[in-house]
């Protein structure tokens, strides 16, 4: 009898073991390749993670012309903490990354670039399931993609939550703001009598001659986009922000793996041939963000040179969404990559975000 | 019925690039039926590592004839050999090769390949087994791909799974190394080559594909003049 009772006890535990497990392990580990044609352009789009949760992260890349590839492959504390919990998607916009296709420059443009995003979003319905929830995370550039898509109401019902980190909705003023925040940091360093003083002086005197009468041309924002990436590298040099340095294995991956680096540096190439910056430029999104109002996550650190932490700070304060589901986090040691310099940090802030609205 | 150029390239500007592709075809055989092969020349066949970006593998397999031949014999005196000949031979080659490669997880390449090119040989009369060679060539490519993964399209009755691929144009500009290896009696060139070729269209522009290979041209008949 007592071995009975031993026995059956064994099985029950065997049982409740197997259950556990098959709690965790309840989610499929996915690792797709799905490209989007869409009127000339085929986008690819990389699904990775845990479909356990029904629940998938579509990333936007920088640029314009920058590549989704970088925040599968190098910037691993972030992705691999993303795809533990959740499907990512690393979506190559047309023009940009490992994106192929042939079609005229006209087509390079914010609508086009609209009706794109929309068709992934979509496409990850379609191939996941409908009731997949859809969080957007857009850096830098893509964070005026994903505001500029998420302005239409169709698009808002599609999407769970949205993630700007560091985005540019309002070009004319990330360079303003960039000038002021490059000239107050250089000032202090200059101060604090660092070892790149030189560099930090020439920051202060490109600030202080800077005529910002026409901040609409295109190039000029890219001279103060090219100081600003200059910038970041001294706030490094003198360890006000942090980074991590890839490994060579996950840096060899990038160049040799699905990315293909020199398609990477042509679309780069092209795009900064197009009109896509000039019409963002020419079309700020301040006084249209209180028309978004889903759940929003702002994420920006506090020495971004190229699109300052003002600018995350005008979103919380234009966005429609309600003052309990938007919320702004500063990153200390971060300049434009939060997802980099705190990356853990950053990765959980995400994760909690997420959590929170994935079940609502 | 899928075009061969499924993007806005202006269908005249394919039809003229074809048309010069398969001339140029054409005219590589006309050239060779009509220039008698040297005594020293001979056909060959290629076959190399086909490396896109040098780290995507493939493969290359491809026909070389060496139509105009022109040699060059250059009398050399030095206190350890004596007086010994240096002789310089220098080819017009036509050719053709078909070329695949994969990049993992990105995409499938196929390269058809019509080359023209100059080649330097070049050997001593004490080590006359010996020839060392350089070359250049143009070529006048054409490209097809397959996507790796799954592609879809937008259609009015939802999302249908197609074939992802496309073709371009695909000239390249290359450059050869190499040396004879000897082997039973056939003379066998071992080369290595770069290119850089240009994939029209691309996108709205072009883009840049730099090749690596490294193979053998294996003559497919005995060479007494090589002995």
């Amino acid at each position: 009898m007592n071995r009975i009772l031993l026995y059956t006890l064994l099985f029950l535990s065997g049982l409740q073991m197997a259950c556990e497990s098959d709690v965790i392990s309840t989610g499929s580990r996915v690792d797709e390749l799905i490209w989007l044609e869409h009127k000339g352009a085929q986008m690819p789009v990389w699904v990775e993670g845990n479909s356990a949760n029904n629940t998938l992260v579509i990333i936007l890349h920088g640029g314009p012309g920058g590549n989704a590839r970088v925040y599968n492959d190098l910037l691993k504390v972030m992705s691999d903490g993303l795809e533990e919990n959740y499907l990512v998607a690393y979506w190559d916009q047309r023009s940009s990354g490992n994106s192929r296709g042939n079609y005229d420059k006209e087509a390079v443009s914010l609508n086009q670039m609209r009706e794109d995003l929309d068709l992934v979003v979509d496409l990850m319905k379609d191939q996941y399931g409908a009731g997949l929830k859809v969080f957007l995370l857009g850096h830098s550039w893509g964070g005026y993609l994903g505001n500029y898509y998420l302005l239409n109401k169709l698009s808002q019902n599609k999407i769970t939550g949205w993630i700007d980190v560091d985005g540019a909705h309002n070009i004319r003023k990330l360079t303003l703001d960039g000038l002021v925040l490059m000239e107050e940091i250089a000032t202090q360093q200059i101060q604090a009598d660092t070892e790149v003083i030189n560099g930090w002086q020439g920051i202060l005197d490109f600030t202080q001659n800077f005529d910002t009468t026409d901040l609409d041309d295109t190039e000029r924002f890219l001279e103060v986009n090219a100081k600003a990436g200059a910038a970041e590298v001294l706030a490094y040099q003198d360890e006000l922000i942090d980074a991590s340095i890839p490994n060579f294995e996950d840096l060899w991956q990038h160049i040799a793996g699905a990315n293909h680096p020199v398609t990477g540096l042509t679309n780069s190439y092209q795009i900064a041939r197009t009109q896509l910056l000039d019409e963002a430029i020419g079309f700020p999104l301040t006084n249209e963000l209180d028309k978004i109002k889903i759940p929003t996550l702002l994420l920006w650190g506090k020495f971004d040179f190229v699109v300052p932490p003002s600018l995350g700070e005008e979103m919380l304060d234009k966005l429609g969404t309600p003052d309990d589901r938007k919320s702004l986090v500063i990153y200390e040691n971060s300049g434009h990559s939060p997802m980099d310099g705190d990356g853990a940090a950053f990765t959980q802030e995400v994760i909690d975000f997420v959590e929170n609205y994935r079940q609502q | 019925m899928k075009k061969l150029f499924p993007y806005s390239f202006p269908p005249f500007v394919s039809t003229i690039l074809l048309c010069i592709y398969f001339i140029f075809l054409l005219s590589a055989r006309l050239v060779a039926q009509v220039e008698p092969a040297g005594e020293w020349a001979s056909m060959e066949i290629e076959v190399s590592y086909f490396g896109e970006m040098m780290w995507h593998p493939g493969a290359q397999i491809g026909v070389n004839f060496p139509y105009t031949e022109r040699s060059i014999a250059r009398e050399k005196k030095n206190k350890k050999r004596g007086t010994y000949f240096v002789e310089r031979k220098r080819q017009f080659i036509l050719g053709g090769n078909v070329a695949a490669y994969s990049q993992p997880n990105n995409h499938f390449g196929l390269l058809t390949n019509a080359e023209f090119g100059y080649r330097s040989l070049k050997s001593k009369s004490f080590k006359a087994e010996k020839i060392k060679f350089w070359e250049v060539d143009l070529g006048l490519g054409f490209y097809h791909y397959e996507l790796a993964g799954s592609t879809f399209i937008k259609t009015e009755s939802g999302f249908e799974e197609i074939k992802g691929n496309g073709n371009a144009f695909m000239p390249s500009l290359s450059i050869a190394t190499g040396r004879s290896l000897r082997l039973s009696s056939l003379k066998i060139l071992w080369f290595n080559k770069i290119s850089a070729a240009w994939e029209i269209p691309f996108n709205i522009g072009s883009q840049y594909h730099f090749i690596f290979q490294s193979g053998f041209a294996i003559p497919l008949r005995e060479n007494k003049s090589r002995k």
